[in-house]
């Protein structure tokens, strides 16, 4: 079962595209990456599965749940954090759990005790008094705070030290172990590595990969540096179709690969080796190949 | 107070509620307490009315500055009592809404599971609640001012008026929380209503001097509350239901609206 199922949900603002025909499934239990530049369309995703804006067309499922017309009990068991967040500035971080707890959910007061003391947060003091990093602490604590089988959270980290950010992928592996689901919007593509089962990134509204961070590495360009005891001919390299580009400096090559390194390394052990150096790919390189087209390119 | 919509934002404006009851109150006291000096000087008063006829504007239309109904209308009821509580129920119809949105609570609010229209409902509980309270606030600075000060009022007729200026500022308030739930702008949902309050009590004040206006006159929710002053004559029913109307109304529009349109971020 999907605990996130949308079926070409689009929505325009005027003439101004936020995602047009999203076709998104999360499977129960993971917690899935959401990326993408600003204005991508990220933020309209979420607030179209939060029902606080309508889509033009197509729909949306949230735990089984269909948005038109259960959006209500839908929202009962998902716990959110808006990306532009903003407290009741006029209570205390306490009075305002006791608030949103009043509004059809109940609280676990003793998550909560444990939620504050992990995140080093103090409740008794007024939010017009907090900082930004401690106000974003308040507002993890109301997502989190009534156990939520789906937690939609919108750049959850920011203005947490790495200290909180350590905190805070502690506690998503908790709810990971417990089989609740994280829908996660982010630019911090370390911590969306580190935590997430399956990433989407999302371009100019539309949906362009869905895939494990791990599957998405091995679709990547991959760059290999070679040095040679003596230059090869370039020639020795045709015919293996994964070599997206050559670059020899001398008896230095580097090669540009996409998939499978296995016909490669076989045909550079014909010849005498010196070094082999393999860069490493991050989440941020794929990231960066997206949006610079490379990937499409290639 | 904070198990509720309603009880957060009825929280929100404690304060500001207590000063605005509080200066109403010591307002309409003090109209009470100079009420025997105007009393003293009745005949100089009739005189200065009668030369100048534009004080008719300034005494409500009804030329009666001497009597205790003629002063307390002209002084408090005809114009300052209900401009002082529409400004109140426009400032905040207009933020009801319009304002989570402004300040960007809205999205936390509305993650919760909780209807749109119990929002609403809850807001314009609020807005009753606040005018209900100044209404009240009003009602007793005239109940101790005019035993202290021996002003002889029909209580009955007092109830009414009040109760007339309730229903107006309530029509206004609700005509600001209309076009705050319905668009999402404060702003606008102030300069709307408080550009039609203005033109209303216009409407209503010079529809008595001036021949052209008169045609129009009853167009304006004024008419209905202040008629030959309400302190004389009471509120009539179909009075008072005209002016509930638009509250009614702009309620029915603001659930109808809010419902569906997209959350401003």
């Amino acid at each position: 079962m999907f605990a996130i199922e949308t079926e070409n949900l689009t929505k325009y603002y005027g003439k101004h595209r936020g995602v047009v025909s999203l076709f998104l499934q999360v499977k129960e239990g993971q917690i899935f990456g959401y990326l993408g530049p600003n204005g991508a369309g990220k933020t309209t995703t979420i607030r179209l599965l939060m029902n606080l804006i309508g889509p033009m067309d197509g729909n949306a499922k949230v735990l089984g749940l269909d948005l038109n017309k259960s959006g209500l009990e839908a929202r009962r068991h998902i716990g959110y954090l808006p990306g532009e967040l903003s407290l009741y500035e006029d209570l205390t971080g306490k009075e305002l759990l006791n608030y949103l707890g009043n509004l059809g959910r109940s609280v676990d007061w003793a998550l909560v005790a444990y939620l504050s003391e992990l995140f080093e947060c103090d409740l008794t003091r007024p939010i017009r008094e907090l900082s930004r990093g401690n106000k974003q602490k308040i507002g993890l604590i109301q997502a989190f705070m009534h156990k939520p089988d789906l937690l939609i959270l919108d750049e959850p980290t920011i203005g947490l030290d790495p200290l909180m950010q350590h905190a805070f992928l502690e506690l998503l592996e908790r709810v990971k172990k417990e089989g609740r689901t994280v829908f996660l919007s982010s630019h911090n593509l370390g911590e969306v590595e580190k935590s997430c089962d399956e990433i989407g990134i999302i371009r100019e509204g539309k949906l362009v990969a869905v895939e494990s961070v791990e599957s998405l590495k091995q679709k990547f360009l991959k760059h290999i540096e070679v040095e040679f005891k003596s230059a090869p001919p370039l020639e020795a390299f045709a015919g293996i179709t994964n070599i997206i580009d050559i670059k020899p400096k001398g008896t230095v090559f580097e090669f540009v690969i996409q998939g499978e390194l296995d016909p490669m390394l076989k045909r550079i052990a014909e010849f005498e080796v010196e070094n082999l150096t393999s860069h490493d790919i991050s989440l941020e390189d794929i990231f960066m190949d997206y949006y610079s087209g490379e990937m499409e390119n290639a | 107070m904070l198990r509720s919509v309603y009880t957060k934002t009825l929280r929100e404006i404690s304060t500001s509620l207590l000063w605005w009851s509080v200066g109403l109150f010591g307002y309409v006291f003090f109209s009470c307490y100079f009420y025997p000096v105007i009393a003293s000087k009745a005949s100089a008063f009739v005189q200065l009315i009668k030369d100048v006829s534009l004080m008719n504007f300034f005494t409500g239309a009804s030329g009666d500055f001497v009597t205790p109904q003629g002063y307390l209308f002209s002084e408090f009821f005809s114009a300052i009592g209900p401009l002082l509580l529409i400004i109140f129920s426009i400032g905040f119809g207009a933020d009801a809404i319009a304002g989570e949105e402004n300040r960007k609570t809205a999205d936390l609010l509305l993650s919760n599971p909780i209807t749109r229209s119990r929002i609403i409902l809850d807001k314009f509980l609020v807005l009753l609640t606040g005018n209900f309270v100044l209404s009240l606030a009003l009602w007793l600075g005239f109940l101790l001012g005019g035993h202290i000060y021996h002003i002889q009022i029909d209580s009955l007729k007092l109830i009414q008026t009040n109760l007339g200026m309730f229903l107006l500022s309530l029509s206004f308030g609700s005509l600001a929380f209309m076009v705050s739930a319905w668009l999402g702008q404060k702003g606008l949902a102030s300069s709307i209503s408080t550009l039609i309050s203005v033109i209303s009590y216009f409407l209503w004040g010079f529809g008595s001097m001036v021949n052209s206006l008169k045609p129009y006159e009853k167009l304006s929710l004024f008419y209905y509350y202040a008629g030959d002053n309400p302190l004389k004559k009471g509120l009539s029913s179909k009075s008072a239901l005209i002016l509930l109307v638009p509250a009614v109304v702009c309620l029915i529009v603001a659930l109808g609206t809010y419902e569906k349109r997209d959350i401003r971020i």
